[in-house]
């Protein structure tokens, strides 16, 4: 328990660290936030006085940083002004969508990344080999925001296999049945998840190559080889399955990167997730909500790495820190 | 090169002119030249030699573990209960592989794989050659962890083996090795990586649970002591070729071959301080930069113009005794040399 | 067999494999190549980047003789944008390249000289910096600037991308810091700044290089990305990203605007990765032998 405390803790100075700097290095550039938010010539010095109070703007920097952390701990990330309602709200019904999309292209990916750096490493310097590392190689290459330009050229423009974006198409019949309406999400999921896969199983597929390669002259390999054990079932369980610990640290890792890929292509599908409004935010100025996505994003990057973490350590014993041992938990 | 004789009929393992090659970047290599021994029923042969002198990749020759880009060459043969291991179908030589004949490993914290623990590990063998059930499995490899001397073993079968002590860690070896009772145990340096004390103690188990069984050893190791209390025969193995062959009491008595003699000048002697008086001047040179005539030579006391030229055969010596030696031809070299350095001294 | 890969500082040598490893070969021309067409191109383009040709008729000509990449909604010739914003998204990216590694040298140098307290702090606030989605954070300190000058850009963009380099470098340091030429330094009285700068640098040198090599390729899609969400560069400055960005809204009339300036960031990529990993294998020859 000792060691998720400290996990925890850890989590907490990086979100602080990140919410202070934000703060920081935001209030201290060039300009005011809300002249920027409302430029208008109509704007009266009173009024703006009066904004600029009503949204703690006024007084030190010192001062600021104190009313700001004191709303946030309220859970109270300011007010929204492009969406016209408070930061936490618009993210709380953008956050699922985002959930939605990133959970299922990290299963996806994982799954066929897996696989694929399986396949690679089992063939070594064959052909499968090189044309999978040609492909990963390039997937590796494209920028996420142009892949999903491109996907939606091909997918709903040239093929017209698939919507052109949002989460569910808006004519559906009211009174439409569940595996209808499960079927049309499914077909609006497609082309953004595809997008998020093709881009995550490049580096997946990369490592996991490596890593099995790197197991599979380990000794206990030959250890299990001379216990009688049957090449394929060598390669699966003494292997694959101890090369999967640096996979899950690699999507750890990844994961800031992940958020900031659902940037663009949430807006590319007009998928209304986080990374939507985040940009949404951006195009309107809206420093608050700007300023919330960050944040919230953080969270979620610091919370998946944690759980990252419990992965490898529950695949990779080695790695469960002071206190947790099973063994001798029961002794 | 000796004649290869026909092996005797009670040998449980006869190697035969074996030989193991490398290819690499600077062509092709020999690290092991034409080995050949055998081994009794109920008998422990010792294998002895520096590091580096092939004695590990001889002992993975005899289950074929040698991985690429090493391979075995054709023309070795490598009986085991009357089977040419060698070319034996996959399927069957997997069925001797851990079942008739198990190997243990010298490090065991890189031979255990870290994610699974002990029992799994032990278990896995049971599961992999018989019919039991898992927890049948389980329940042997807790009795087995038991059998070998660890406390607790219904606790310890659970633990990884980052969590136990390196003296339980090869005794998790040892167990995985026994659990099926094989007749041949491959001990490729099992207490190398561990405390003096506890070396002797693992030694003391193999030798009960290698004669409670009745089955044959091959004890590999680079340290005379352990040979003497262990093994009925040694062969010594210098630059991929075996030097010296001989009865236990019969080689401590008088070592034929020079580096035979170097190695137990070099052993720590009974009473003093685990020092090393004496060594053998230089080390084994990496396989590729052997001498060419006698490997030994240019690290050999004795040595003279004909050790430079001409390669010595192994000779037979009688009572199952061999040497790789010139000396045997010209035993006044060695009564002169030793003369000398005595009068120097 | 199972040291630490440890780079040489044998740069003849990394040299010779380099130019002996024909991906490396094939990478760096690419990118001497892209580095040439896009320092000479706009002066032998036909039309000048931000010249609107004619816009009742030449708007979203498809690619032709006259307009070998086409044109878009403002009648505008992609190519002649496609060259000109090449040299500034190159410019851009090896500007802001330069100036993280740097800051991640210096960084790292000091952690990893420093005392334990000290490490730990710098470091914990490293682990912050990089567990920030940095597309997201440059949003939030970009978004209230209504125009934010180039350089700042760069410098902006470079404040966010140190924390690998800072990393990488503390670790080489600690591992070097122990050894013996380290220890002899200090024994005959160096100061730390001359160790960090005398021995020390010239180690890290080897594994900053490919991390700096292969963050050319993140940083440049990174800026393609911030000018194609519109806080990037700004129109009517032409730039990878913000040809891309006109193009998308006309995506499914005149995918040529869109598409170019992507394949030429792919192969920036592509190239810089590759190159990237021919100077990791050149600089530690050692691994080439197991792999």
């Amino acid at each position: 328990m000792h060691a998720l405390i400290q996990r925890i803790w850890h989590g907490f100075v990086v979100i602080a660290l990140v919410a202070t700097a934000t703060f920081v290095l935001v209030r201290l550039a060039p300009g005011d936030p809300f002249a920027a938010a409302l430029e208008n010539a109509r704007l009266t010095p009173a009024l703006r006085e009066q904004w600029r109070a009503a949204y703690g703007l006024d007084g030190s920097i010192g001062t600021q940083f104190a009313h700001w952390i004191a709303s946030l701990a309220r859970g109270d990330l300011g007010f929204s002004t492009s969406t016209n309602q408070p930061v936490s709200r618009a993210i709380a019904a953008a956050l699922p969508n985002t959930l939605l999309l990133i959970g299922t292209s990290i299963v996806i990916a994982f799954m066929l990344g897996i696989w694929l750096g399986a396949v690679q490493a089992a063939g070594r310097g064959g052909i499968v080999d090189r044309c999978i590392g040609a492909i990963t190689l390039i997937g590796n290459a494209v920028p996420d925001f142009w892949l999903a330009l491109v996907m939606l050229l091909a997918g709903s423009y040239w093929l017209r296999l698939f919507p052109v974006g949002g989460v569910a198409d808006l004519l559906l019949p009211l009174g439409a049945s569940w595996p209808v309406l499960l079927l049309d999400r499914a077909r609006h999921l497609v082309l953004p998840v595809l997008t998020m896969v093709i881009l995550l199983v490049a580096p997946i597929a990369r490592l996991q190559r490596t890593a099995l390669l790197d197991r599979l002259g380990a000794e206990w390999v030959r250890t299990a080889t001379a216990k009688g054990v049957a090449r394929r079932t060598v390669f699966r369980r003494h292997a694959w399955r101890t090369a999967l610990g640096p996979v899950v640290t690699m999507g750890g890792i990844a994961l800031p990167s992940l958020f900031g890929g659902a940037v663009f292509i949430e807006r590319v599908f007009a998928w209304p997730g986080m990374g939507r409004l985040a940009a949404e935010a951006v195009a309107a100025r809206d420093y608050h909500l700007v300023v919330g996505c960050v944040l919230v994003g953080t969270v979620m990057v610091v919370i998946g790495s944690m759980l990252a973490d419990h992965v490898s350590a529950w695949l990779d014993p080695r790695l469960t820190q002071d206190g947790f041992e099973p063994g001798r938990g029961l002794a | 090169m000796t004649a290869t004789h026909t092996p005797p009929t009670d040998a449980l393992l006869s190697l035969r002119d074996v030989r193991v090659t490398f290819r690499t970047a600077d062509g092709v290599i020999t690290p092991v030249d034409g080995v050949s021994f055998d081994i009794a029923r109920g008998e422990t042969l010792a294998l002895v030699g520096e590091s580096g002198c092939g004695k590990s990749l001889t002992a993975l020759t005899i289950l074929r573990l040698i991985d690429a880009p090493g391979r075995i060459e054709a023309g070795s043969r490598i009986l085991f209960e009357g089977r040419d291991v060698l070319t034996l179908p996959d399927k069957e030589l997997r069925s001797i592989r851990g079942r008739q004949a198990a190997m243990i490993f010298q490090e065991p914290m890189t031979a255990l794989n870290p994610v699974y623990s002990a029992g799994e590990q032990i278990a896995e063998v049971v599961r992999t050659h018989t019919k039991a059930s898992r927890s049948e499995a389980w329940t042997r490899a807790v009795a087995m962890l038991g059998a070998v001397g660890i406390s607790s073993p219904d606790i310890r079968a659970k633990q990884f083996p980052h969590q136990l002590s390196g003296g339980m860690r090869q005794r998790v070896m040892i167990a995985m090795a026994l659990v099926l009772g094989p007749s041949l145990l491959i001990a490729d340096e099992p207490t190398t990586a561990l405390v003096v004390t506890i070396q002797a103690q693992l030694l003391d188990l193999l030798r009960e649970a290698q004669q409670a069984r009745g089955a044959s050893m091959l004890l590999i190791t680079h340290d005379l002591g352990v040979v003497a209390e262990s093994a009925q025969r040694v062969a010594v193995m210098y630059a991929g070729q075996i030097v010296e062959e001989a009865p236990v009491t019969a080689l401590f008595a008088a070592p034929q071959h020079p580096y035979t003699e170097g190695l137990m000048a070099a052993m720590p002697r009974a009473g003093s301080r685990r020092e090393r008086l004496t060594t053998i001047p230089g080390t084994v040179p990496p396989p590729g930069a052997w001498p060419l005539a006698c490997r030994f030579a240019d690290r050999c006391a004795y040595a003279w113009s004909r050790c430079t030229i001409e390669a010595p055969p192994l000779h037979q010596l009688g009572h199952g005794r061999t040497s790789r030696c010139h000396l045997v031809e010209e035993p006044a070299r060695r009564v002169a040399a030793q003369a000398t350095a005595g009068a120097a001294s | 067999m199972s040291e630490p890969r440890r780079y040489r500082s044998d740069w003849r040598g990394a040299v010779q494999r380099l130019s002996a490893d024909p991906r490396s070969v094939v990478a760096a021309s690419v990118l001497l190549g892209l580095a040439l067409l896009v320092a000479v191109g706009p002066m032998l383009a036909p039309h000048a980047p931000n010249a609107q040709l004619d816009i009742t008729k030449l708007v979203h000509v498809p690619p032709s003789r006259a307009h070998l990449l086409g044109t878009d909604v403002y009648s505008r010739d992609v190519l002649a944008r496609v060259l000109s914003g090449g040299r500034i998204s190159l410019l851009f990216a090896t500007s802001a390249v330069l100036v993280q590694t740097i800051v991640g040298t210096c960084v790292g140098l000091f952690a990893g000289l420093a005392g334990h307290r000290i490490d730990a702090i710098v470091m914990r606030g490293v682990d912050a910096g990089a567990s920030v989605p940095r597309v997201l954070f440059l949003l939030a300190l970009l978004a209230p600037l209504p125009h934010v000058p180039l350089w700042m850009l760069v410098l902006t963009v470079a404040f966010t991308g140190w924390f690998v380099t800072a990393r990488l470098v503390r670790g080489e340091v600690r591992a070097i810091r122990t050894t013996e030429f380290v220890h002899a330094a200090h024994a005959l009285g160096a100061s730390r700044l001359r160790i960090a700068m005398r021995h020390l640098l010239p180690h890290v040198l080897g594994p900053v290089l490919v991390t700096s090599t292969l963050a050319v390729g993140h940083v440049i899609v990174l800026e393609a990305g911030l000018s194609w969400l519109g806080v990037g560069v700004q129109a009517p400055q032409a730039s990878w990203g913000n040809i891309i960005a006109d193009g998308t809204e006309f995506l499914s009339i005149a995918p040529w605007v869109s598409l170019a300036p992507g394949f030429c960031l792919v192969a920036v990529v592509l190239a810089a990765s590759a190159f990237g990993d021919g100077l990791r294998d050149a600089l530690a020859p050692g691994q080439l032998a197991r792999t």
